[in-house]
C-alpha cells in the first residue's frame, strides 16, 4: 500500500504517485471524497480528540478537523500522558480553528476559572455562534459575560449553574429559538425582559432556577414549557400557541394566596387553548387546586387537543380530587391519561368520602378517545382511587390498555380482587398489573 | 394549495379508528441507478425529502417514476429497510429502545465499504435520521483506532512526506494517546 512506499523515499521526493496507481487509490478511498457535508458529520460523532488525529491521516484530511462547525469538549477531552490541562485543550482547538463555529458545547464537572470561559465566549462572540450550551460544573455560577449578548445569530441557548445578568443595553436574542436554564440566578425583570425580547421563542425549559418567585411568561409563538422549581405562582399570558406544558411546583404552606374567585386551574387553562400534551407532576396540581372551592365538573371551554394529561394527584384532598376530575371530563380528545398518586401521609378527609357517593350518580362521561391509562402508587386502601379506576374502567369504550401498579405488597392482592370485578365499557380493554 | 394527494394524505394521519373511505395506501415508484424499479409505500417514501421535494414542489403525479440515478438497488433496499422500521416505530412507546435493537442488528456485519455508500446515498436522499446513523456508525470504526488502522480500513492513502506528518501531529499531541494497535 501507500504507506510503505513511502518509507524508501527521502523527504524531498515528489510526492505524487503515478497515473493508474491514484486511479485505484482514489477507487479505493472511498471515504476522502464524500461530500464535505458528510465528513463533517462523521466528524461531529466523534470526541474532539479523535476529529482532531485525522488530520494526520491524509493531505486532504489536514484542516478537516479544523473547520469543524460543531465542537464539543467534556470530560473525554483529557491528556494522561502529555502534561497539557483541559484548558490548554480547548485554547489550542480553538486557536488552530479555521472558519465559523455553529455550535459549541462546554461540559465540565470541575470548577473552571471564569476568566478561562469568558475568553472563549469572546472568540465565540466574533464567529456567529448559533447553539451555545454551557454546562458549568455544580459548585459554580459562572457570570456570563457581555460579549455573549451580543451574540446575534444565536438560535439556541443552554445555561446551567450560571448567573445571568444582561447589560442595560441588551434588547433579546431576534433569532433565539431554544432557551434551556438550569441553576441559573436571575432576577424577575431580567428573566421577563430576556423572554420578551426574543420574539421567536419556541421552546422554554425552566429548571430550579432562583432570584425570583413570580414567574410570568408573555410568549406568543411558545410551543413547549418546562417549568420546574419554587414558584409562588406562575401566570401565563399571552401563550396560546403552547401544546406542551410541564410543570412541577415545589408547595410552601405558607405562602399560598388566593386571589379572585376563580381557581388558580381555571386562570392556568385559559391560556392553554393548543395544548396537545400535559404534564403536571410534583405538587403542581396542589397549587393549580387552590381556590377550587367551588370547581365545576368540566371547565367553560374543554381542551380539545388535549391528548396526553399526565398528573400527579393527592387523593386524600378534595380539592385535588375535583381538579383533576375536571380536567380529565374537560378533555374530550384525550387519548392518554397518567395519574401519579401522590403519598403525603395525610387522612382522608370526611369530605372525600361523602363525594365518593355522588360520583356513582355522575357516570355519564364518555372518553370517547382513551385509549391507554396507568396508575401508579395506588394504595390499596383508598376508595377514592379505586373508584377512578371504576369510572375510568366505565367511561372508556375504546381502553385498549390500563396499567396499574400498587404502591405496596400490602393488600395489592384485595385491590386485585377488586379492580378485577370492575365492569369494563371497553371489550380490548387489557388490564396489566405491575408488581409495586 | 394543496394537491389532492396530499390531502388524502393529511386525511389519513388525522383520523381515528373511524378509518377513512379510501383506505388504500397510495405507492411511489422509483428507478435506481442500476435500472432496478422500486415500489415505495407513500409513508416510507416521504421520509426522503429528495423525493418528497420532487413530488410536492411541482404537484408531480405518482404515476411519474422518479429516476434515482446515484442509487443503486441493493443500497435503495437497505434504506427502504431502516425507513420502514423507523416509520412503524416512530409513535410506539418503546420507540428508543426498540430501535436501538434494530440499529445494532442493522449495521451488524457492514463493512465500512459498506456504510460509506450508504452515508453517501443517505445524504444524496435527504434522510436526516438515517445519515446521523449511518455517520455515527462510521465513527464508531474510527474511535480510537490509530492512523495507519483507520487509512487502511478507508483506503485512504498516506501522501504527506515524513516531515509533514511529524508537523501534523505534533500540532496536538495529545490526540495521539491511548490507542488500540490492533492492526490488520
Amino acid at each position: 500500500m501507500g504507506f510503505f512506499s513511502l518509507h524508501q523515499q527521502p523527504f524531498q521526493e515528489q510526492r505524487k504517485p503515478s497515473k493508474s496507481h491514484s486511479q485505484k487509490q482514489a477507487e479505493l478511498d472511498r471515504i476522502s471524497n464524500l461530500p464535505s457535508d458528510v465528513i463533517e458529520i462523521i466528524l461531529e460523532h466523534l470526541p474532539i480528540k479523535e476529529a482532531v488525529r485525522t488530520s494526520v491521516l491524509s493531505t486532504k484530511w489536514r484542516y478537516k478537523s479544523a473547520m469543524l462547525q460543531s465542537l464539543k469538549f467534556d470530560e473525554q477531552c483529557v491528556s494522561t500522558q502529555n502534561p497539557i490541562t483541559f484548558v490548554n485543550i480547548v485554547d489550542q482547538v480553538l486557536l488552530l480553528h479555521v472558519g465559523p463555529i455553529r455550535k459549541f458545547k462546554l461540559s465540565h464537572r470541575d470548577l473552571l476559572a471564569p476568566a478561562d470561559i469568558d475568553r472563549w465566549i469572546l472568540y465565540l462572540s466574533r464567529s456567529s455562534i448559533k447553539h451555545l450550551i454551557l454546562e458549568i460544573g455544580i459548585d459554580q455560577r459562572y457570570k456570563l459575560p457581555s460579549c455573549l449578548f451580543s451574540c446575534e445569530d444565536i438560535i439556541c441557548l443552554c445555561l446551567r449553574n450560571c448567573m445571568l445578568k444582561p447589560p442595560s443595553t441588551f434588547s433579546g436574542f431576534k433569532s433565539l429559538k431554544r432557551l434551556t436554564v438550569e441553576r441559573v440566578t436571575l432576577t424577575q425583570h431580567v428573566f421577563e425582559s430576556f423572554i420578551l425580547g426574543c420574539p421567536m421563542l419556541k421552546g422554554l425549559i425552566l429548571r430550579n432556577c432562583n432570584g425570583f418567585r413570580h414567574l410570568n411568561i408573555d410568549a406568543p409563538i411558545l410551543k413547549f414549557l418546562v417549568i420546574e422549581g419554587d414558584f409562588e405562582d406562575v401566570n401565563l399570558r399571552n401563550t396560546l400557541n403552547l401544546e406542551y406544558v410541564y410543570i412541577s411546583l415545589e408547595f410552601n404552606v405558607r405562602e399560598r394566596r388566593v386571589v379572585g374567585i376563580s381557581s388558580n386551574l381555571l386562570k392556568f387553562v385559559v391560556h392553554l387553548p393548543h395544548v396537545r400534551c400535559l404534564e403536571i407532576t410534583s405538587y403542581s396540581l396542589k397549587c393549580l387546586a387552590v381556590g377550587a372551592t367551588a370547581m365545576p365538573g368540566k371547565l367553560p371551554e374543554p381542551l380539545i387537543y388535549l391528548k396526553h394529561l399526565s398528573m400527579s394527584v393527592s387523593f386524600t384532598d378534595l380539592k385535588e380530587i375535583t381538579t383533576a376530575l375536571c380536567l380529565i371530563r374537560s378533555s374530550p380528545a384525550l387519548q392518554e391519561l397518567e395519574i401519579f398518586v401522590h403519598r403525603d401521609n395525610q387522612n382522608v378527609q370526611g369530605e372525600v368520602n361523602s363525594w365518593l357517593e355522588h360520583l356513582e350518580d355522575n357516570l355519564d362521561y364518555q372518553f370517547t378517545q382513551l385509549r391507554r391509562t396507568e396508575i401508579t402508587c395506588i394504595s390499596s386502601t383508598n376508595k377514592a382511587e379505586l373508584a377512578l379506576i371504576k369510572f375510568l374502567l366505565l367511561s372508556s369504550p375504546v381502553l385498549e390498555r390500563m396499567t396499574l401498579q400498587p404502591a405496596t405488597g400490602d393488600g395489592s392482592l384485595e385491590m386485585l380482587k377488586k379492580v378485577v370485578r370492575f365492569r369494563r365499557a371497553s371489550m380490548q380493554a387489557e388490564i396489566i398489573f405491575l408488581d409495586p | 394549495m394543496s394537491t389532492p394527494a396530499e390531502n388524502e394524505a393529511s386525511i389519513k394521519q388525522e383520523s381515528g379508528p373511524s378509518g377513512t373511505v379510501q383506505d388504500k395506501p397510495k405507492k411511489i415508484v422509483v428507478r435506481t441507478g442500476d435500472g432496478e424499479v422500486f415500489e415505495l409505500k407513500e409513508e416510507v417514501a416521504m421520509e426522503m425529502e429528495t423525493i418528497k421535494t420532487f413530488f410536492m414542489e411541482d404537484n408531480i403525479s405518482y404515476e411519474t417514476v422518479m429516476p434515482l440515478t446515484n442509487v443503486d438497488s441493493w443500497e435503495l433496499v437497505k434504506v427502504i429497510e431502516y425507513c420502514s422500521k423507523y416509520v412503524e416505530l416512530k409513535n410506539k412507546e418503546n420507540f428508543h429502545k426498540e430501535l436501538k435493537a434494530f440499529q445494532d442488528e442493522f449495521v451488524k456485519s457492514m463493512s465500512p465499504k459498506t456504510l460509506l455508500s450508504l452515508s453517501n446515498v443517505a445524504n444524496y436522499l435527504e434522510i436526516k435520521y438515517f445519515l446521523d446513523f449511518i455517520c455515527q456508525a462510521i465513527a464508531d470504526h474510527i474511535k480510537s483506532k490509530d492512523v495507519e488502522y483507520v487509512r487502511e480500513l478507508f483506503g485512504v492513502e498516506n501522501d504527506f512526506t515524513e516531515e509533514e506528518y511529524e508537523m501534523a501531529k505534533t500540532e496536538a499531541p495529545w490526540a495521539h494517546e491511548n490507542l488500540d494497535k490492533d492492526l490488520y
